[in-house]
Parts: structure tokens; C-alpha cells; sequence
């Protein structure tokens, strides 16, 4: 019913609106620069209409909700977007390090560390007799091992801080999972659809899914209220609700796989890390054991996508256990068995099928239950896409691809570098003589059974593929007066030459006490070859087709087997007189002025050889074109990463812009609602006076 | 659109940002005038740049090889113009004393002058470069040639025997066998002279059985038994057909070092019998890739020049036409295998590695490209020459006795202290060829001088196009850079204006 009471009634209720618009509005602008607060309007309604004369009549304003504006649309494509964004900054900013580490744009670097040493193989040609000349190369070689050694050991060292940023990045993200759970909770007890808005904890959720967003992919599905789920995009949930799910960050383990009916009961085991994952499968039944039948196997380093291949291009087989011993592969060494002995057959025969995956370096396990982890370790394919089944995004991917993809290629070409360095050299240097005969030589390079065949993959012998079937010229000397007192291949009984495939170390000492008795006497210590003169003789070191004494490290250059280990021979290193730059000749003299061996040395600097790494198989091409490709490939990959963040960036900066279109505060705005609902409070007070004066000229109307 | 005030004020800082980092960047560039600062920033201009560089340095080196291969073939072209100038000087003495109008007192005038100029060819074949004899093969440490003593007789019966000498006399010593026999049965006496002829000592070799020294002055003679002799009739002065005349007479031994012979080693059980023929520089190593015999229609073999480190795999001869001798042809020559008495089966597998006598020394001028720097001395100067592996010396190998220098000054030095115009005359005819063969080799070391001077003018060519591609990838354009400069210099002031402008707007300033 119409009437004063009703109008004050009305002007109250307007005074109550206005107040409220104006207190959010006065929020909003305290609010200006709060991150993730998005700005709040009081939802007004008329309120009900009443049917009267002169007809309905309105029964004023109702402040109905406070409401946020936020665009649920362009946050779920920000989502995505910003682990993109994430993952690219964390890959591009730690590629920075690498694109420094190699800037070979300044000279000074690698590269010109290698011409270097080239160079001095051309001086030691030009003045074989010249102590400077040997002291020259010595000294540069040194640098360029300790310039290689910097490279390595920075990249190691970024490795471990990348351990320790998912650490601490993992412990993040648990943390933001629970803080999640918290939050859908209160939503739950606070959250009246319509009524009562859980505004704030609906920000603070957003904000809290954006900061798991720069941590890993996540998708989210928002079914209202509480019931709110957080997962990957590879579809591991981790908050569900209230439920929470843990990620860990754990060291190298295995797991195995094997198909129904496989009476395997057995498991894998490794030794060494490598920064790939293995993936082992069978390709022809049978037992672990020695000998024919035994099971073969083949091994990816990207999930099974690529297999690893022989020289000649065909699929590379293992047999389980060819040898005694471990078997290495790639970079690790493999075993069935029991941990502590690799030698122990396991009951039960292998499948075709059957396959392990060995994580040979700390890696990333989603929990789905206490007792389940899954490997969700980022991976890259060899054809550079990523496995989708794993995490794609976020600084982890980020942190993990600069790990094991860009510093783990890097490293194994700069071993492959160092690789081909040191057999290239030494294979040429072990042919050669320098300005003295060996009373004594004991080779750098040991073996893990003297009783397995030296190129078998379970020799232990790191250049044992390169072995060949062949021979090695010994020459044996009168240390009196130097003249030569006999000159031999070695007898591998019969006469026969040393097969690579059948030979074992034992088989190569026996063959040189059997071809010069009373003249070398060899034996082995601690694995390695040892050959020694008898007393008033010395031997020379001449052609050697099988490769067996830079495998065995004896008269080389270089000891060590990658870019960490790499040393000039100590005793080189002792003794500049062992450099060889002459060789044995027809003569069976070695002359001071021969330069033959290290002017071969020195053509190497142009010479292709054969490098291979084992993700990328085997190249032909200069060492120093090689090691071009490799800063080529720092550069070309920070400069891709470079485009991949900025691109990303800009598009996760357009929809944050499009974002705070809908839900950013602006201060003129803001003013102007100020000022709207000042004047519209001024109103709704006069609406009072107005009743308030109708209310006294009603009651003056009794006097 | 609707703008946030957050909004606002996040895209005039990022704004002002980027274009500070171009800014930046490009003041990167100005300072160290390159356009490339890190591998990033031309990944693939970056590889080139580190392969031009590379190709500098090794050009670099290469004109470092040239200089000293120009040292020692230089140095070796002029001490062979001055062995030639001296030859010309022993041939007019060698004229002078062959005529029949001086003396016996005017020969010995000469012959003193003469051993002078052959000590100073000693001295000239011994030069050094750099600390190393350039004519003493791979020997560098050695002197080429050692003065020695050798046999000249005339009828042949002790120069063509194995004799040796030790021991070393100042001047030539004559010798006439006063009776005749075979060393080592009869009794011999003969008698010597140390000064030409004027006064003579006799001796005796007595008739027990053995080869026999005699003493002759500071030197000693062993004269291999068996070898006959003829009594000379002392009254008589000439030579010829007058019995047996020794000269034990000057000439120089070479102690270096020879690329004459090639040992091949067989490594395997194989029986074959090896040798090879050809120019081998450097070890051969030929490996049989399948089994058959010398006689097979298909016999394949690799071979390599790096000791098996890599293999030129794919040869295959057909050995049908001999089933007893095969014939190999590898780099530099070829290699026999041949049926001796052991079959004439090759085994796959089988290797066999040809190992010359190595003397020659090289230097790389250009990639691939190898000039021979040193000599070798034997080669040129001729001498005497003990063979590795030989008991003792003997004429070098490779050239005739004619046209071996100091066989030749030996002989007319010999002639001319003993006063023997016959003889001088006989010398004398071998100076024709022996400075033939000195011009010869002067010749061969010019042209490698040429070479070297055109490989020089190659060289520095290619070192100035190099560092032109090098610049053109690596350095920055001035010009444009500078322009590039003031661009991102008024954007940027044109970015921080207009923020400022708009920064300043509020609706607050109008209330």
C-alpha cells in the first residue's frame, strides 16, 4: 500500500544499495594493483512491483549480490598458454648460460684451442728435434683440455642446479595442490550461488592454478562451488575436490613390463647415468645366460620411437648376456641378474615383447595411490616432438628439457668431440716413435675381463668397437747400441692375426710372450696391458692394423674416453720424448728428422672421421666441423627458445590483457561509479527528508 | 575495448622496455662492431664464421710451413751453385796437372789445392739448417758425409773385392805388390809410399789362410781372402798392365739416411713370398678380403694409408694369367705376392704392410699438398755408403761411378798426390757428368722453390678472400648500424613522451 511508510521504506532501501555500491566501489579502488583481484559490482534489482491504483507501483532498488567480473574463457586458454610461456623462459634463460659458455665469437674458445693444437702438430713436423716445439704443443694441449674440462664441468654443474630448481619447484607445486584443496573447501561451507559470492576465494583459486600453471601443464574443470579438479594436460589429477595428489622428484630407478605369459622373474639392472631414458625390449626369446639361445634385445633412447642402430644403419641387437659381465650400452651398463652379481641367470626365459625401462638419472613420478608412481619425467622424441603422455609444460618441462634434451645432447657431442679427439690422435700416435724406445709401456685403458673378447660389448674397453681384425708390428732393440735385434707381428697361435670378436686381453699378453720370448715379457695390472723389455733390450711400437694399442692405450697421446676423463698420457706428459713424430722404417730405424707421424697427425685437422654420439648415430666430418655443429646447435637452440618465449609471452601477455579488460580495475571508472552513488545516496537521503516532511505536514495537520 | 588502469601502466613499462633491450642490443653491436655477439644471434653465421676462421689459421700455418721450406731448399739450391763453382775449379786444376808439360813438383802444388776444395765439398754436403744437416735424409742429427778412405787399383782385383778400411791417412797411399798370389794362400810382398811416390816401405802378407791386413800409414786395408794379385815391375813407371797398383785414396762416406728399399711384413699365417716396387713414401698397409689363390679370377683387397685406421676397401685384380705371381697395385707402386715353396693359397684376412726406408721429410704447403724439403745426400753427391744391415760400405747405389762426386774428386786426388798424369786424365773425364747430375739436382730444388713461390702467392690470395667472407658474415655495417642506432634512439624517446603524457591522465585532475 502506497504510502509515507512505504517511502521511507524505499529510501532506506536505496541508502542500503548505494552505501553498498559505493563500499565495493571503494574496494575496487583499494584494490587497483592487488595481482589476480578482479573487480566487484553490487548487483541491483528493482524490487517487486505492487498492483495498486493508479497500477503497479515499484517497491524501490535491492542490492542483490556482490558479483566479480571475470572471463572463465579466456582464463582456461591463459592456463595453457602461460605454461607454454613458462617453459620457454625457463629453457631460454638457462640456454643463456650455454649460448655464453660456447661464445666462441670472441676468439679464444674451443674452436681456436683445436686449430691450435693442429698447428702445433705443423710445428712439431716442421722441427721434430726442437724441445720447444714438443714443450709448444704440450702447453696448448693442456689448454685445450682444460677448456673442454670448463665446458663439461659447467654443464654438469647446471645440470645440478637444475636438480635443485625442480626440487624446490616440485615442493612448490605440492604445497599449491593443498593450498587448492584448502580452498575448495571453504568455497564449499561459503558459497551461496547468487547470494553470497565467495568472491575472494574464488581469486585467490585463480591465482592459485596460475601459479601451478608456471610450474606444469594443467588443465582445470570448474563444476562449480568446490567441485573443482586440477590436471595435467597429460591427464594426471592432482587435486580433485578436496583429494590431493603428489608429484616427487626421485632418484634412478627401473621398471619392467612384460607381456602375459612371460615366465621371466627377474629385473634389470644398470650402472652409470646417462641423461636418456632406456627403453629395453626383446625381440627374440629366450634365457639370460651365455651362449647361443640366449634372448637378444633392442634399445630405444626416446621411448620407442627410435632404436638404436649399427654403423651399417640396421637395427642394433643385444644379446642378453654375450659375455660374462655387464653390457654396455650407450653410456650405462646393463645387467640381468641380482644387483650385486651380474653373473647370477635369472629364473624364467624373456619373451618377445618383454620390455624395462631404465631411468638412468633423477626423474619426475606423479603418485596415483601411495605405492604407484608414474614416470611423467618430460621427454623429447628424436624428432624433436614431445611425448605427450608426459608433462609438455611449465618451468619443470622447461628445466627438465635443458637438463637431459639440450645439455644432455650437448654433453654427449662434446664427448663425442673428445671422443674422436683422443681415438683419432692416439690411433696415429701409437704407430709412431718418438726420440726414445720403450723399456716399459702399460696401457691407460682397462678392461672388466681379462677373459672376454676386447671388442665384445662387455669388454669394458671404451674404444672396443673400434678394434679390427689385424696385427701390430713390435720391434725389439739392443739398448746398448740401438741396433735392432728382431721385428714381429705377434703370434696369435699358428700365426694367426688377432680377431677382434675372439681375442681377449689374456689371448693379446700370450700372443706377445709367445712371438718374443726372453725379449717382452707382458702381463696385466689391473686390466690393463703391460709390457716389459728385458734387461740390455727395448722395444718400438710400428704398424698396427687391428688398432690394438690405441684401444689399450699403450704408446698414445691421450688417455681418458670422453670430455671428462680427457688427459694428455701421463707418460707423455712426464716425458715430451715420447711424442711421437717419426715412425719405424723400412730400415728399422726411427731418425730424428722423420716427421711422417706427426705431419699425418697435424692432416687430421682436415680429415673426415667417423664421430658418432648414440642418440644421433655416426657423422663423417672434421673434429672441428663437428665442434661448429655443436655451437651451431647452442645458438640455433637459444635463438629458437628466444622466439619460442617471446611468441609465447606475447600471446599469454594479449589474453592476461584480455583478462584484465573484463576483470581490471579502472580508476576513472571507479570514480565515476564514486560519484554516481554519491549522488544517487544524496537522492535516497532526500527521499528520507522528502518522507520525513510529508510525515510532519501529516502529524501538523492535527494542531 | 575496455582498458584496466593496471592494464595502462603494465604496457607503458613493457613498451619502454622492449624498445631499451633493441637499444641496448644495437649499442652491443656498435661496441664490438659485429654483428654477431653469440652463437644465437646467427647460429648458422656462426658455424661459419668459427670454419673461416678456422681455414685462416691453417692458411696461416701453411705460409709458416712455406717459410721453412724455402729455409732449407733455398739454403740447399745455394750450397749446390757453390759445389758447382768448386767443380769448375777442380776441372781446371785437373786440366792443368793432366797435361804433359808440368812436373811431378807442379802436380803436387795442385794436388794440395785440390784436397782443400774436396775437404770444402765435405763442408758443403754437411750444411746445416737450423741445427740440421739438410742433406742427411731423415738423419738430421748427422752429418751427411764423413771423410773416408777407398781403394782405387788397376786391374779391378781389390776395388771388386769386399774389402774394408779403417783408420784415415793425410794423404793418398800408393801400393804395388811386389810379388804375385791369392791372399790368404801365398805369401805376398809388396811395397807403399805416403808421399806420392818418392820413397816407398815394403811388407809382407803372410801365407796363412784367412783374410789379411796390412798397415799403411794411420789407415788399414783387409783384403778379403782369395783375392789374386800380380807382381809390378818396380822399374817400370806407368801403371797400366804392370801388375797390381792400389790408391788408397780420399773419398767421404754418407751416414745418412736412404729411401732405396722397401721390407714388406707379412702379419697372418700366410706362406706367400712379398716384395714391392714403386715409389713409397709412407707405410702401405693391403689386406686380402677373400679367400682364394694367386691364380683367382677375382682376388679383392683393400688397402689403407693410415695403418688400418681407415681402408680403401673394393681393389680387385684378376690373377688368372699367373697362378704362381700376383700383382697388387696400391698407392705408389705395387705389391708382388708370389708361390715360394709355401702354396700359393691367400687366406681372407691375410695383410701385408709395405714399410719403405723413409728419408725424405716434408712440409704441407696447402691442404693435401706436400713439397719434399730435405735431400738426400748420397743421391747427389754419390760416396760410399754402408747399407743398413751391410758389413761394410760400398759405392753409393743409384748413380754410376762416374757421375759420383767424391768418388770422382777421390780418384783425381788420389792420382794427382801420387803424380800419375794418366790417371788424371782418366778422371777428368767424369767431371762432365758429375756436375750434370749437381746442375741436376739444382735444378729439381729450384723448381720446388718455384712451387713454393707460386703456392705463397695462392696462399696469400686465398688468406685475403677468407677474411673477406669472414667479414662479411661476422662484421657489422657502419653505416646502417649507425642509422639503425638513431632509429631505436628516437623511439625510444618517442615511447617515453608519449607514456609520460598519457601517464599524467586522470579524471581525478578534473574534480
Amino acid at each position: 500500500m502506497p504510502g509515507i511508510n512505504s517511502i521511507l521504506d524505499l529510501g532506506r532501501n536505496a541508502l542500503f544499495a548505494s552505501t553498498s555500491a559505493i563500499e565495493v566501489t571503494s574496494n575496487n579502488i583499494s584494490n587497483v594493483n592487488t595481482p589476480g583481484y578482479a573487480r566487484q559490482a553490487v548487483r541491483l534489482e528493482d524490487g517487486i512491483s505492487i498492483d495498486y491504483r493508479p497500477g503497479q507501483i515499484g517497491t524501490g532498488v535491492k542490492a542483490k549480490e556482490v558479483f566479480r567480473y571475470f572471463n572463465e574463457f579466456v582464463e582456461e586458454q591463459f592456463t595453457g598458454k602461460n605454461a607454454t610461456q613458462f617453459r620457454w623462459e625457463a629453457t631460454y634463460e638457462n640456454l643463456r648460460s650455454i649460448d655464453s659458455l660456447f661464445n666462441e665469437s670472441q676468439e679464444g674458445g674451443i674452436n681456436a684451442a683445436i686449430a691450435q693444437f693442429w698447428q702445433d702438430w705443423q710445428d712439431l713436423s716442421s722441427h721434430p728435434e726442437l724441445k720447444a716445439s714438443r714443450e709448444a704443443l704440450m702447453g696448448n694441449t693442456q689448454s685445450l683440455i682444460s677448456s673442454i674440462h670448463v665446458a663439461e664441468q659447467d654443464m654438469r654443474r647446471l645440470q645440478n642446479q637444475m636438480d635443485e630448481f625442480i626440487a624446490q619447484d616440485v615442493e612448490t607445486i605440492n604445497d599449491l595442490i593443498s593450498q587448492i584443496a584448502d580452498v575448495n573447501q571453504q568455497i564449499q561451507s561459503h558459497d551461496v550461488p547468487g547470494e553470497n559470492n565467495a568472491n575472494q576465494l574464488r581469486d585467490k583459486r585463480v591465482s592459485l592454478v596460475r601459479q601451478l600453471s608456471e610450474k606444469l601443464d594443467v588443465d582445470y574443470i570448474d563444476n562449480g562451488g568446490g567441485d573443482f579438479t586440477v590436471q595435467t594436460k597429460a591427464g594426471h589429477t592432482l587435486v580433485h575436490g578436496v583429494e590431493t595428489f603428489e608429484v616427487k622428484f626421485e632418484a634412478a630407478k627401473t621398471s619392467q613390463s612384460l607381456v602375459p605369459g612371460s615366465t621371466f622373474d627377474g629385473d634389470i639392472y644398470f650402472e652409470g647415468s646417462d641423461d636418456f631414458e632406456y627403453t629395453v625390449e626383446v625381440v627374440s626369446g629366450g634365457p639370460v645366460q651365455n651362449g647361443a639361445g640366449a634372448a637378444e634385445f633392442r634399445v630405444s633412447l626416446d621411448g620407442g620411437q627410435t632404436w638404436m642402430k649399427n654403423d651399417d644403419g640396421s637395427e642394433k641387437h643385444f644379446a642378453a648376456r654375450p659375455d660374462e659381465g655387464m653390457l654396455q650400452v650407450g653410456d650405462v651398463k646393463l645387467y640381468f641378474g641380482s644387483k650385486s652379481d651380474p653373473n647370477v641367470d635369472p629364473a624364467g626365459t624373456l619373451s618377445v615383447g618383454d620390455s624395462f625401462t631404465v631411468v638412468p638419472k633423477k626423474g619426475l613420478y606423479w603418485y596415483k595411490t601411495t605405492s604407484t608412481p608414474l614416470n611423467i619425467t618430460p621427454q623429447v622424441y628424436a624428432n624433436g616432438a614431445d611425448n605427450e603422455r608426459r608433462l609438455t609444460g611449465g618451468t619443470l618441462a622447461g628445466y627438465f628439457s635443458f637438463r637431459d634434451q639440450h645439455i644432455g645432447r650437448y654433453r654427449d657431442k662434446l664427448d663425442a668431440t673428445a671422443k674422436a679427439l683422443i681415438f683419432e690422435v692416439n690411433r696415429l700416435h701409437s704407430q709412431g716413435m718418438g726420440e726414445q724406445n720403450f723399456t716399459t709401456a702399460t696401457g691407460t685403458y682397462s678392461v672388466d675381463s681379462t677373459t672376454n673378447a676386447l671388442a665384445s660389448n662387455s669388454s669394458g674397453l671404451p674404444f672396443a668397437s673400434r678394434l679390427q681384425n689385424g696385427n701390430i708390428q713390435l720391434y725389439v732393440y739392443d739398448q746398448s747400441n740401438g741396433s735392432l735385434i728382431t721385428s714381429d707381428d705377434l703370434d696369435f697361435g699358428g700365426g694367426a692375426n688377432f680377431d677382434a670378436s675372439a681375442h681377449s686381453l689374456q689371448d693379446v699378453v700370450d700372443a706377445i710372450n709367445n712371438t718374443f720370448p726372453g725379449q717382452v715379457t707382458a702381463s696385466i695390472a689391473n686390466g690393463r696391458l703391460k709390457m716389459d723389455a728385458a734387461a740390455g733390450t727395448e722395444f718400438a711400437f710400428g704398424t698396427d692394423t687391428a688398432g690394438l694399442a690405441a684401444a689399450l692405450g699403450v704408446n698414445t697421446f691421450f688417455e681418458g674416453e670422453d670430455a671428462r676423463t680427457l688427459e694428455v698420457n701421463a707418460n707423455v706428459k712426464s716425458d715430451l720424448d715420447l711424442i711421437a713424430t717419426g715412425h719405424v722404417n723400412g730400415a728399422g730405424e726411427v731418425n730424428s728428422g722423420d716427421n711422417e707421424v706427426a705431419l699425418s697427425i697435424a692432416q687430421l685437422a682436415d680429415k673426415n672421421v667417423a664421430i658418432s654420439t648414440s642418440t644421433e648415430g655416426t657423422t663423417m666430418t672434421t673434429i672441428a666441423k663437428y665442434f661448429n655443429g655443436l655451437v651451431a646447435a647452442v645458438g640455433g637452440d637459444t635463438s629458437s627458445a628466444k622466439f619460442n618465449f617471446e611468441y609465447n609471452k606475447t600471446l599469454a601477455k594479449d589474453l592476461d590483457e584480455r583478462q584484465q579488460e573484463t576483470a581490471g580495475v579502472n580508476l576513472d571508472e571507479e570514480m565515476g561509479n564514486l560519484v554516481k552513488f554519491q549522488h544517487s545516496y544524496t537522492a535516497a537521503a532526500k527521499l528520507i527528508t522528502a518522507a520525513d516532511r510529508m510525515m510532519q505536514t501529516l502529524l501538523g495537520l492535527k494542531n | 575495448m575496455r582498458v584496466s588502469t593496471l592494464n595502462r601502466f603494465n604496457f607503458f613499462v613493457g613498451n619502454m622496455n622492449s624498445s631499451l633491450a633493441d637499444l641496448m642490443e644495437l649499442n652491443l653491436k656498435a661496441s664490438s662492431q659485429k654483428n654477431i655477439n653469440r652463437p644465437s644471434d646467427d647460429p648458422v653465421g656462426m658455424a661459419r664464421v668459427l670454419e673461416h676462421r678456422d681455414t685462416i689459421a691453417s692458411l696461416e700455418q701453411f705460409e709458416r710451413n712455406v717459410d721453412t721450406a724455402k729455409g732449407w731448399l733455398g739454403l740447399a739450391d745455394a750450397k749446390l751453385t757453390r759445389v758447382n763453382e768448386i767443380l769448375s775449379r777442380v776441372r781446371a786444376l785437373a786440366e792443368q796437372a793432366a797435361t804433359g808439360t808440368i812436373g811431378g813438383d807442379n802436380r803436387e802444388q795442385i794436388s794440395y789445392e785440390a784436397r782443400q776444395l774436396y775437404e770444402e765439398m765435405i763442408v758443403l754436403a754437411n750444411t746445416e739448417y737450423e741445427g740440421k744437416y739438410i742433406f742427411s735424409g731423415h738423419k738430421t742429427d748427422q752429418q751427411a758425409f764423413e771423410r773416408s778412405l777407398w781403394v782405387t787399383d788397376n786391374d779391378g782385383s781389390v776395388s771388386g773385392s769386399d774389402f774394408s778400411i779403417a783408420g784415415d791417412n793425410e794423404r793418398t797411399a800408393l801400393v804395388q805388390f811386389t810379388a804375385s798370389g791369392t791372399v790368404g794362400t801365398d805369401a805376398i810382398s809388396y811395397r807403399y809410399s805416403l808421399d806420392g811416390g818418392k820413397t816407398f816401405q815394403t811388407g809382407n802378407i803372410p801365407a796363412t789362410p784367412g783374410d789379411k791386413t796390412i798397415t799403411l800409414g794411420g789407415a788399414q786395408l783387409t783384403i778379403p781372402a782369395g783375392t789374386s794379385v800380380s807382381q809390378v815391375d818396380t822399374s817400370q813407371d806407368t801403371s797400366n798392365g804392370n801388375g797390381t797398383w792400389l790408391w788408397l785414396r780420399a773419398t767421404a762416406e754418407y751416414k745418412g739416411d736412404d729411401d732405396d728399399t722397401v721390407t714388406v711384413d707379412t702379419f697372418g699365417p700366410s706362406n706367400l713370398g712379398t716384395s714391392a716396387n714403386g715409389l713409397f713414401t709412407q707405410n702401405v698397409t693391403v689386406r686380402m678380403d677373400n679367400t682364394t689363390t694367386l691364380g683367382g679370377a677375382s682376388v679383392e683387397y683393400s688397402y689403407s694409408l693410415d695403418g688400418g685406421a681407415t681402408w680403401v676397401t673394393g681393389q680387385t685384380t684378376d690373377g688368372s694369367a699367373d697362378p704362381n705371381n700376383l700383382t697388387l697395385v696400391v698407392p705408389g707402386g705395387t705389391v708382388q705376392l708370389s708361390d715360394s715353396g709355401g702354396g700359393n693359397a691367400i687366406t681372407e684376412g691375410d695383410q701385408f704392410v709395405v714399410r719403405p726406408n723413409t728419408a725424405a721429410i716434408y712440409a704441407e704447403i696447402s691442404p693435401g699438398e706436400k713439397v719434399q724439403i730435405n735431400n738426400i745426400g748420397k743421391d747427389i753427391f754419390g760416396g760410399t755408403y754402408q747399407q743398413p744391415g751391410d758389413a761394410n760400405p760400398s759405392l753409393a747405389s743409384g748413380l754410376s761411378s762416374s757421375e759420383n762426386l767424391f768418388d770422382s774428386i777421390g780418384r783425381l786426388v788420389g792420382y794427382l798426390e801420387t803424380n800419375n798424369q794418366q790417371g788424371i786424365q782418366e778422371a777428368l773425364g767424369d767431371f762432365e757428368p758429375v756436375s750434370e747430375r749437381i746442375m741436376d739436382n739444382a735444378a729439381r730444388i729450384g723448381g720446388a722453390e718455384n712451387r713454393l713461390e707460386v703456392a705463397q702467392s695462392v696462399l696469400d690470395s686465398m688468406q685475403l678472400n677468407e677474411m673477406e667472407r669472414l667479414s662479411s658474415v661476422e662484421d657489422a655495417d657502419i653505416t646502417e648500424l649507425m642509422t639503425q642506432l638513431s632509429n631505436q634512439q628516437i623511439i625510444y624517446e618517442t615511447v617515453l613522451r608519449s607514456s609520460s603524457m598519457v601517464m599524467r591522465m586522470s579524471l581525478a585532475n578534473f574534480m
